[in-house]
């Protein structure tokens, strides 16, 4: 009797398990056909390897091969559970957005062209955070050495050398073009950018450049407006006082007449980082601010007064609503 | 005796028509120039892309800025041709100038306001009226100056220190601020909100002012018209 119940239970185990493997493979051809179709859809994303799709592992094995590094590292870096974790030197985000990094313009480099020391064995030299940033430098100058050469020269460069305090926070390359979402610079989301990236450190200057006509037409999309580069210089960047800067007293002029071929010297003089409201702008320029401020708050009182006033008599005396007729 | 006409033409073709051009012109501007100033708020961008761009939208921007200008230089041909030819009293009446008058109106408007007083006898133009035309007076004078500054900024750089450039950009925007609340908070309520004319008072485009409002808005102006014979008085 109970062998009899054994083998009925082992029999609708059977039955169930067959019904699961029938159930799983009509799921992974719906899965498979979905994500084709997706593929084919949108073929400029890369979607996951198939690696990650654990309902068909049979395939698995047979597409390894031909994955390239960056599909593998994705595999796991793609997913956002990933998210950050704590070492000795803070937290790290492990997550990379695939989307943004295959959009980005590094976006066919596999991911040793820049993580060096990397092999196909994942996680053999497993480096902190500080490391990547010890050697970005020496990856971005392989490809853009003309570039390394002229931030080796500028002030940022020579300050990274220092070993100061000043030093470690300044920037290399990665900190004014991003790592994995890194644009080409020619675009008008990466010009956009600009006054950001470097408002990190300049901060007070980025508000005062976004109040600028430059600042303001380049927020609004026009691609031809000036940003912090055109006039300050990119890689090459000099403090204002270097002799040497685009903007000392000598460069100034040619700088403003690339864009503005009739810039004169007095036209050179027109100051981009000022507030006018602060003390420290030129008297001119906060006479004149806050003579309009005082104006703009006299001339509002006046006539917000009068004009509340005058409302309030005429609902006092009902004229809005027919009841007087009077006047 | 011909029958009594209802209404009093206040405004010359001449004055509705530069009206109108100040009007569209205004309008033009700050539908075209706070976009740009104000260009990190929200309604900046789509404003802006309403116009296809801060190229398109300062174009729109010049060209109204331009009949403005015009607008305002034949208004200053006008003022000398009566001043220096029709010999108009400018203290007068008639004038939009400021005169004693006003202050007194002034005061006596706020009495009225709270019930301390009758309504001041206004003549021809009332002090806010005459604040309106001198705001636009200056306004224009300031911001087109600015304006025209900024324009050609490689010109005045040429002319002045570059840091009038800065000055220029002050003028020009705080200027704006000026007339376009002014306009909005004040201008439309006094002419447009007032209680007798509520919603609207079309007399800057017919010209034709009814006798009834003419007779509670400019009572002095009334009574003077009468006086001169170039209103009929009423009938008993």
């Amino acid at each position: 009797m109970g062998g009899d119940l054994n083998s009925a239970r082992q029999l609708a185990k059977e039955f169930t398990c067959s019904k699961r493997a029938a159930a799983a493979a009509v799921l992974a051809i719906v899965l498979a056909i979905v994500l084709a179709s997706a593929a084919l859809a949108a073929s400029t994303t890369t979607l996951l390897p198939a690696t990650t799709n654990t309902t068909a592992p049979s395939g698995s094995d047979q597409a390894a091969g031909s994955e390239d590094l960056t599909t593998r590292c994705l595999t796991c870096h793609s997913q956002e559970y990933l998210g950050t974790v704590q070492d000795d030197k803070g937290t790290q985000n492990l997550y990379i957005d695939s989307a943004a990094y295959h959009d980005s313009a590094h976006g066919l480099l596999p991911c040793n062209a820049c993580h060096t020391g990397f092999s196909h064995d994942p996680h053999k030299m497993v480096n902190n955070a500080e490391f990547f940033r010890q050697t970005a430098n020496e990856a971005c100058r392989n490809c853009h050495d003309d570039q390394f050469e002229m931030y080796k020269q500028s002030y940022h460069g020579t300050l990274s050398r220092g070993g100061t305090a000043a030093g470690e926070k300044a920037p290399i390359c990665i900190d004014c073009h991003g790592t994995h979402a890194i644009q080409k610079v020619g675009t008008l989301e990466y010009k956009q950018s600009i006054s950001d990236v470097c408002g990190k450190c300049h901060g007070g200057r980025e508000a005062t450049f976004l109040d600028t006509y430059h600042g303001k037409a380049i927020t609004l999309g026009r691609e031809s407006a000036a940003t912090c580069v055109d006039c300050h210089g990119a890689h090459s960047i000099l403090p204002v006082s270097n002799p040497q800067s685009t903007l000392s007293e000598a460069n100034i002029l040619p700088t403003c007449q690339k864009c503005h071929p009739d810039a004169s010297k007095g036209f050179s003089t027109f100051l981009v980082h000022v507030k006018p409201t602060s003390t420290k702008a030129p008297l001119i320029v906060f006479a004149v601010a806050v003579f309009y401020l005082l104006m703009i708050i006299a001339v509002f009182a006046f006539g917000g007064i009068h004009t509340l006033l005058y409302i309030y008599r005429g609902l006092k005396d009902g004229m809005y609503f027919g009841k007087g007729g009077g006047h | 005796m011909a029958a009594r006409k209802d209404y009093y033409v206040r405004f010359s073709v001449y004055h509705r028509l530069s009206h109108f051009v100040m009007m569209v012109t205004f309008i033009g501007c700050t539908l075209t120039g706070p976009p740009l100033k104000y260009s990190y708020d929200f309604w900046a961008q789509s404003m802006m892309s309403f116009w296809g761009g801060v190229h398109n939208a300062g174009l729109v921007h010049r060209v109204m800025a331009g009949f403005m200008v015009a607008d305002f230089l034949i208004h200053a041909l006008y003022l000398l041709y009566w001043v220096f030819i029709r010999r108009a009293n400018v203290f007068g009446p008639d004038s939009i100038m400021f005169r004693k008058k006003d202050i007194a109106d002034l005061v006596g408007m706020i009495k009225w306001f709270f019930d301390r007083g009758d309504r001041p006898k206004f003549e021809r133009y009332t002090f806010w009226e005459k604040f309106d035309w001198f705001a636009v007076f200056w306004g224009i004078a300031m911001i087109g100056t600015s304006g025209f500054a900024l324009w050609f900024p490689t010109v005045t750089g040429q002319l002045v220190s570059g840091i009038f450039l800065n000055v220029a950009r002050i003028i020009h925007g705080d200027e704006a601020i000026l007339a376009i609340g002014w306009i909005l908070f004040v201008h439309l309520y006094n002419s447009h909100l007032r209680m007798n004319v509520f919603p609207m008072d079309p007399v800057i485009f017919t010209g034709k002012m009814p006798l009834e409002h003419l007779k509670h808005d400019k009572a002095a102006w009334y009574e003077r018209l009468v006086r001169e014979g170039k209103i009929q008085p009423e009938a008993e």
